[in-house]
């Protein structure tokens, strides 16, 4: 693997805003950073995408556990969303992506970092936009992003359960957002499928029909939500979702997987494995035999890089701000990433439909990658 | 020793691109809209509600067909790269909230994803 330095392309702001990343630079801080790429061998892409998978079905693996063992009070699940959590599971509802980050030197098995299972962004860079750059930078070369195609490949494979639209929202005011529901909707239409947007903030409940519906009064059969699970059952509407009359994607068994208390768990079910590394439950008694050297805290629920601590024994390294910070952490052993000393590289591998299918590369010069680290394009 | 086939999409291509265009297009709660016995013209302003687009029946935050650079021209809650048709003069706003529907029930947490 390789970090090399690229000429950015003549009107790139252009090029990247009409396939849909119109957030290249917010804040005037270039988050879509094309001035440099990894090169990647063959066989380090197998590396990546054996790794995913194997995650993907230990993840799996340890879903079953959690709820065959009632292990729910240890991710703080709330008891209202467990029946709905078990019936999911129970019928396999459909499941349509997922992003593992993992912490990768080139040579050292791949360690999970977090799973985001549950409502992951950084899409449209990822499927559309490094592959626009590749077409036209590198078009005789490859690269581990077939995540367009396999998410209208999924979409087809729902169709037969949907008889209406699918409904497409997350919340107003977010542009990236707006913009990564936008293109799954555009994936959707792609595979055949009526659909329509409704953000999650104008769904309505109607009391007779005891149905969710659009701003036209459409009952509401299956919705993709860019709004996690954990932020639903605490608001109002949660008092309706065990009606379980509407469909969600990502489904409710997700919330077993995009906490972070997933990584203590694995550890335990799982111990040594090499895609993992040690991680506890901050009030597990265990979590004291990582204080010895340099480890991560995280919050069981954050997102984007948020309220996490690197600590060197006692001592504070470095840490992120955030809306986070309470509530229940995990520990885990530190794992640098990358292959410059001076530059954090965390390697993001999509999960469509159970398949790993594409990366997507984010690097920062701080130790902990965050909303604002730069995505850089790969080839190989 | 055969080639391996190729980790990248064959083609990605964006059918609803004029949407994925349209950045934050909001909409009112329709419980805020006008009377629906109310007869009001295409691009009639009103603070809280935006502009009406008689051609859609709704309230939106920019003109019909007001041309932003770099998004194209703006209707109906997206933008597209070529003006939409001449709407009609006037139009009745959409009919009034159905009574038994409550709104505003999710999204109380803002959020980013992950």
């Amino acid at each position: 693997m390789k970090r090399l330095r690229q000429k950015p392309r003549e009107q790139w702001r252009h090029k990247v805003e009409a396939v849909g990343l119109t957030y290249h630079t917010p804040d005037n801080f270039r988050y879509w950073d094309e001035s440099t790429a990894y090169e990647l061998t063959s066989k380090e892409v197998d590396t990546l995408e054996a790794a995913a998978a194997e995650c993907h079905a230990l993840c799996l693996a340890a879903a079953r556990v959690i709820i065959e063992q009632d292990w729910f009070d240890r991710l703080h699940i709330p008891p209202a969303a467990r029946g709905l959590i078990r019936a999911s599971w129970e019928r396999q509802e459909f499941s349509l992506y997922g992003r593992f980050d993992f912490a990768w030197d080139g040579r050292t098995p791949p360690k999970l970092l977090e799973y985001n299972a549950d409502t992951p962004t950084a899409l449209i860079e990822a499927a559309v936009a490094q592959w626009y750059w590749l077409e036209e930078m590198h078009p005789r070369l490859d690269q581990f992003n077939s995540i367009h195609e396999r998410l209208i490949a999924a979409w087809k494979k729902i169709a037969p359960q949907v008889s209406g639209r699918v409904h497409f929202g997350g919340l107003k005011e977010s542009e990236e957002d707006e913009q990564t529901v936008l293109y799954l909707q555009d994936t959707c239409h792609q595979a055949g499928l009526q659909t329509a947007r409704v953000h999650i903030e104008d769904l309505g409940f109607h009391s007779m029909r005891r149905r969710f519906v659009d701003l036209d009064g459409q009952t509401v059969s299956h919705y993709f939500k860019l709004y996690p699970w954990e932020w639903m059952w605490g608001d109002e509407f949660a008092a309706h979702l065990d009606l379980d009359v509407l469909r969600f994607i990502e489904p409710p068994w997700k919330m077993l997987l995009s906490n972070k208390g997933l990584l203590a768990l694995l550890w335990e079910l799982f111990p040594g494995h090499p895609n993992l590394a040690p991680a506890f439950l901050e009030s597990d008694a265990r979590a004291n035999a990582l204080h010895t050297g340099r480890y991560v805290r995280k919050p069981l629920l954050s997102r984007e890089g948020a309220n996490i601590a690197i600590f060197e024994r006692t001592q504070l390294v470095a840490q992120t701000r955030g809306d986070y910070g309470q509530g229940p952490h995990v520990v885990q052993q530190f794992l640098p990433s990358g292959i410059d000393a001076a530059m954090s590289a965390v390697f993001g591998v999509w999960i469509v439909d159970h398949t790993p299918c594409g990366l997507g590369i984010r690097e920062d010069e701080g130790l902990i990658i965050g909303n604002t680290s730069r995505f850089v394009p790969h080839f190989f | 020793m055969t080639r391996r086939s190729s980790r990248k999409s064959r083609l990605v291509t964006l059918a609803l691109s004029g949407t994925l265009l349209a950045g934050c297009a909001k909409r009112e709660d329709p419980n805020d809209w006008a009377d629906s016995s109310e007869v009001v013209t295409n691009n009639t302003y009103r603070p809280h509600l935006g502009y009406y687009h008689s051609a859609y029946g709704g309230w939106f935050p920019f003109p019909y067909n007001s041309f932003v650079p770099g998004r194209g021209y703006y209707h109906g809650g997206s933008f597209s790269p070529a003006p939409a048709p001449v709407p009609p003069d006037v139009s009745r706003p959409k009919a009034a909230p159905d009574p038994y529907v409550r709104r505003g029930g999710f999204g109380g947490y803002r959020y980013g994803g992950s």
